[in-house]
């Protein structure tokens, strides 16, 4: 029953969090906000360097802006520096026009030149950015006039439109003369970093926080607020705690704390998809899962719904493919209810050797996922598959899986979203593209075909056409078991108006209008 | 005395020497380097962009070549740079090093002052009421966990209460003021103030009552001397060797630090600049800390044994 | 027991044969002669607190052991139709998210922690006793070699240890007391060896050595004796403390997941820090 109301209020939330784009009322304002910006899976606490970070965005774009930005609903990409583009046909040329009178902190105006020099530095292989990597196929960029970038591609490639929402725009007149290489360490980062964003650096205190205050010359207009500042948790836990006790105005949450939460005063729960599939990988060089037929026995046996409902309360969403947004699914995907029966019968006729042990490694160890794990194992049970389970950490388990002897599924999540090439990394084989993950070494040519396809594709509905066709692909195949997309939460004091935070891989990308937020008193 | 002290300093070199190398090659056994724990475990990069890290980070060198550098940098005092936040180790540990002395410092100073007192009643009145709860306390200190404990009294001071702020070092934003800062310090310094009155507590209790029922201390209550001076001269002199020894053993962690709690706390520390470099594979910081943590070891074990010979003249170092 | 006439005011004077540390009274106690195991006994079971103390541990220490006669259920059965239960009948503490029966696997994590607690301490005291004996009796050079190993010893941090121990050897039971017995041994370590070193130069050590008593004999019967205090005092310490270690550090590295603990319960490690996705 409590999961009526909680839900009813989380919905209740979104939309208005996301409806307030409208609603600014710029003369109330001023104070200080302490968020827990980089608690949980989209923060990256003290990580200096957005070009190396793989997460923390929600907090870089509070000081740094990049060229495009989702909306925060992730339908589309919006302009943010960049004020409008043009891709040619076959996605080869992108013109991008930008935005005029945008300044950076020191004073100096933003360019076609800082375009320039960013994307060359993150592309540098000194600057060990997988970012930049995104643009190695940018052949060569024009600045015809100030205001004006040209890129260049070597073959089509619609993707680089989600890659500038990744890339953080950096001064050339500050950085020119630091190498590549001297920039990935240099102390710039967390001395005085200079960007484009509302809000311009004040203070470090490492281990502590950091402090940013409003600037004046924002391009949207000073913001709201005076200041903002980032607290540091090492313990998620604790963050809750600070949120509860007022000693912040926001922070991440897991399930479990949301559910504490409700009925609390003052305070507001936020939730969203989180856009990561959690999936069983299988390792299809392991001869018992080259069969088809055994692995979709894994899907028959599971019983998903089961979990999805009990385990997280329903605050999760089936996925049948690698994909779960409506344009990405086509029809009449199998949704393999649970069926206990065909899967031993599927078991038997691959003839799967059922005497030993299957492991399945992981680096989730929340409580949550353990219980998602006991219970996946007595599923398999069911099915005759004895299941172990073995949890590491991040580091270990990025060491264990490139060797397939060291490992037999994993249960992972990785981003399906929002631009949907964000799987072609795991699914396209290492012929067809050397800097792909594919940790599983699936092999399809009509997989690898699809996602060439997929991203030289301009057209919005041709495009999604093509990503159903995948969809259909790995519904049918099972290289991985798809399982779900669960919902992840945040928590805001009811102080803070205008606010606008969803969860997202890697955090932010999306406009979160931070230039409007503002405390009342 | 002065003879045995050079040798135990000249012994210390080869020792820190041996400490570093095995560190190092723990490290070298540990799971995962640091550009897998730099990567988010869905992240794509192509094979040239991984190469191009590893280089940077210095891991395309053979071990013992790392080793060699290590070395060759850290006789001269610098520790090398840290792998996830670029700042040099020295300044890493320096500009935390603060923070988890006075932390560490507070709580080893209470809890052994506190332990102390209360070993001395709890063995003067044994079996008393007073000596039930104290023993009580004792194990329920020990035995309950510190991330617990941590939780909870944020929970109960922080929330509930509103006594402390709910974690950190200082408010963020605010200049520095000695009142902020003794608040945000009395909860997490008091969790592990517990510890050390637990431990020394039942030490000296132990060592008090070893003495108490001696013979020559009846006597010499016997005899019509002050209980006080009884207890203070000979019963609490025999407690003074373990509670030495357990001092000693604790100042490493004034400067190690408590791992949980500063966690927990969001104390600024070194304990969680370990732990993170732990969790990032960051081996200059792992190694860094470990060598200034042998060098304090070492000098407070040496130290521990000579003031034994103060505390107890019949030992002999030699 | 051998009264010696002792100056009450030399307090280097300690008596030389092991007594029960606790005494019922202070003054005038009637000096029957008892075995000290008796003696022990006696005063324990006249002590109301030890008693219960005992019982209490007895009965957890019973339902450890016979764990699959306490509980009908299996610690790792789950049950989604039964799961997050209040206490009742069936249940005596309710069930978890999964359906599994707490009490049940409170027993069956008892009986893990119980386990690695006395093994891992019974390790570390053993290391700590022979290791401490020695460095104290023999000094010089014995000393010197043992206490420096001790010093290394002391100086790495646990949790750079628990990640390579897990890696190099995996997790487990085995493993997580061995990891515990032998990184843990070191302060009570120190602590024998400073009461050796005290208890060497009585006169009653430098009689039996002037009397030709072998030095092994004059070790395991006086000088042990003598820290059996401190060896208590910490064993009652570690046995409780030594549960934690396996609760707390980064999660599946020690222990495997799949043997639940008491610790885990306590368990509230920043649970989404290790996934950043």
């Amino acid at each position: 029953m409590q999961w009526i109301g909680i839900v009813a209020l989380m919905i209740g939330l979104i939309a208005p969090s996301v409806a307030l784009a409208q609603d600014s009322s710029p003369e109330s304002g001023g104070g200080v906000l302490i968020g827990a910006f980089d608690v949980g899976p989209g923060g990256c606490p003290e990580c200096p360097n957005p070009l190396q970070a793989g997460a923390g965005f929600t907090w870089y774009e509070k000081y740094f802006s990049k060229l495009m930005l989702y909306t925060p609903d992730f339908s589309e990409i919006q302009g943010e520096l960049a004020e409008s583009w043009e891709l040619n046909e076959d996605a080869t040329q992108y013109t991008i026009h930008l935005r005029d009178g945008v300044l950076w902190h020191d004073g100096e105006p933003f360019t076609a030149a800082d375009v320039k020099f960013t994307i060359e530095t993150a592309a540098h292989p000194d600057s060990a950015s997988y970012i930049g990597a995104k643009f190695v196929g940018v052949t060569s960029i024009e600045t015809p006039d100030d205001l004006t970038v040209i890129l260049n591609l070597d073959e089509g490639n619609v993707t680089l439109l989600d890659a500038f929402t990744f890339l953080v725009m950096l001064p050339e007149h500050a950085l020119a003369d630091i190498s590549p290489a001297d920039l990935t360490t240099s102390s710039w980062w967390l001395d005085n970093p200079i960007g484009t964003g509302p809000f311009k650096w004040k203070a470090y205190e490492p281990g502590q926080y950091i402090e940013l205050e409003a600037f004046e010359d924002y391009w949207r207009g000073r913001p709201q607020l005076d200041g903002i500042i980032n607290r540091f948790f090492p313990e998620a836990g604790s963050s809750v705690i600070a949120l509860r006790s007022g000693d912040i105005q926001f922070t991440y949450m897991t399930l479990d704390e949301a559910l504490g939460l409700e009925g609390e005063e003052g305070l507001s729960v936020i939730a969203g998809p989180s856009q990561v599939l959690n999936y069983l990988g299988f390792d299809l060089t392991d001869p018992r899962f080259t069969d088809q037929r055994v692995r979709q026995a894994f899907m028959y046996a599971i019983d998903r719904p089961t979990i999805v409902e009990q385990l997280y309360g329903g605050q999760a969403t089936m996925a049948n493919c690698g994909f779960i947004l409506p344009q990405f699914v086509p029809d009449g995907l199998n949704d393999y209810a649970q069926d206990v029966e065909m899967a031993s019968q599927l078991l038997s006729d691959a003839g799967f050797d059922a005497s030993q042990p299957v492991e399945i490694l992981t680096y989730y160890g929340d409580q949550l996922s353990q219980d998602v794990l006991v219970t996946i194992q007595q599923f398999m049970a069911d099915a005759g598959v004895n299941v172990e389970i073995r949890v590491v950490d991040v580091p270990t388990y990025n060491q264990i899986t490139p060797d397939p002897e060291q490992w037999d599924i994993t249960f992972a999540g990785a981003a399906n979203g929002p631009d949907p090439d964000v799987l072609s990394s795991h699914f396209e084989s290492i012929e067809s593209n050397p800097s792909v993950l594919n940790r599983s070494n699936i092999k399809d040519d009509q997989l690898d075909a699809l996602f060439a396809d997929g991203r030289s594709t301009v057209d919005t509905d041709a495009r999604a056409e093509v990503y159903q066709q995948i969809c259909q692909i790995m519904n049918d195949q099972v290289y991985w078991a798809p399982l779900w997309v669960a919902t992840r939460f945040g928590g805001a004091s009811d102080q803070i108006e205008n606010f606008v935070w969803v969860p997202a891989p890697g955090g932010g990308r999306y406009y979160d209008q931070a230039e409007l937020w503002s405390l009342a008193a | 005395m002065g003879r045995y002290i050079l040798r135990r300093l000249l012994i210390a070199i080869p020792i820190l020497f041996a400490i570093t190398l095995i560190v190092f090659s723990i490290q070298q056994l540990s799971p995962g380097d640091p550009l897998n724990a730099y990567l988010p475990p869905d992240f794509a990069v192509p094979e040239a962009q991984k190469e191009a890290m590893r280089k940077q980070l210095g891991l395309d060198k053979p071990f013992l070549t790392r080793y060699g550098y290590w070395l060759k940098e850290a006789v001269q005092g610098n520790l090398g740079t840290s792998i996830r936040t670029h700042e040099t180790v020295v300044h890493a540990i320096s500009s935390r090093v603060g923070a988890t002395l006075l932390l560490m410092g507070t709580a080893l100073f209470v809890g052994t002052l506190l332990g102390v007192i209360f070993g001395v009643v709890a063995a003067v009145r044994q079996y008393s009421i007073l000596d039930g709860f104290l023993t009580l306390f004792a194990f329920m200190g020990i035995s309950t966990p510190v991330y617990l404990t941590g939780l909870l009294a944020l929970y109960v001071f922080a929330l509930r209460l509103g006594w402390f702020p709910a974690g950190g070092y200082s408010t963020p934003g605010q200049p520095f003021s000695v009142v902020d800062r003794i608040e945000h310090l009395i909860l997490p310094a008091a969790i592990i103030a517990v510890n050390y009155i637990a431990q020394t507590m039942r030490y000296t209790r132990s060592a008090m009552l070893e003495v108490l029922g001696q013979d020559y201390v009846r006597t010499a209550r016997a005899k019509g001397l002050n209980d006080r001076i009884v207890i203070a001269r000979h019963a609490f002199r025999n407690a003074l060797l373990p509670i030495v020894t357990l001092i000693g053993a604790s100042i490493p962690a004034l400067i190690g630090g408590a791992i949980f709690i500063e966690s927990i706390f969001g104390w600024p520390g070194v304990g969680r600049l370990l732990l993170s470099g732990v969790e990032a594979r960051d081996y200059p910081i792992i190694i860094g800390i470990t060598f200034v943590l042998a060098i304090v070891t070492l000098v407070a074990n040496l130290a521990t044994d000579v003031v034994y010979a103060f505390v107890d003249p019949r030992i002999r170092l030699d | 027991m051998i009264d010696q006439a002792t100056d009450p005011n030399e307090s280097q004077m300690v008596q030389p044969v092991y007594r029960a540390p606790a005494d019922d009274s202070l003054l005038g106690a009637k000096d029957v002669v008892r075995s000290p195991a008796r003696e022990v006994l006696r005063r324990f079971m006249h002590h109301r607190l030890a008693m219960t103390g005992l019982i209490v541990f007895l009965i957890i220490a019973l339902m450890a052991i016979f764990a699959p006669v306490v509980t009908q259920y299996d610690p790792n059965q789950i049950d989604l139709r039964a799961r997050g239960q209040s206490p009742s009948m069936e249940h005596w503490l309710g069930t978890d998210r999964t359906g599994r029966d707490i009490f049940t696997r409170t027993v069956y994590a008892g009986r893990v922690s119980l386990l690695v607690g006395v093994l891992a301490v019974l390790i570390s005291v053993a290391i700590a006793i022979i290791l401490g004996a020695c460095a104290g009796f023999f000094g010089g050079k014995t000393d010197m070699i043992i206490m420096r190993f001790t010093d290394v010893m002391m100086t790495f941090p646990p949790v750079v240890i628990f990640v390579a121990v897990a890696a190099a050897a995996g997790p487990g039971l085995v493993n997580t007391i061995l990891v515990i017995g032998l990184l843990f041994w070191m302060i009570p370590c120190r602590l024998v060896r400073a009461k050796v070193l005290s208890v060497r130069e009585t006169e009653y050590i430098t009689a039996a050595e002037a009397v030709g008593v072998p030095t092994r004999r004059i070790v395991a019967l006086h000088a042990i004796p003598n820290v059996l205090d401190v060896i208590i005092v910490y064993v009652t310490l570690g046995i409780a403390q030594a549960i934690l270690p396996q609760a707390g550090l980064i999660p599946g590295v020690v222990s495997s997941r799949r043997t639940s603990k008491l610790g885990q319960y306590a368990q509230r490690r920043a649970e989404y820090q290790h996934a950043r996705i």
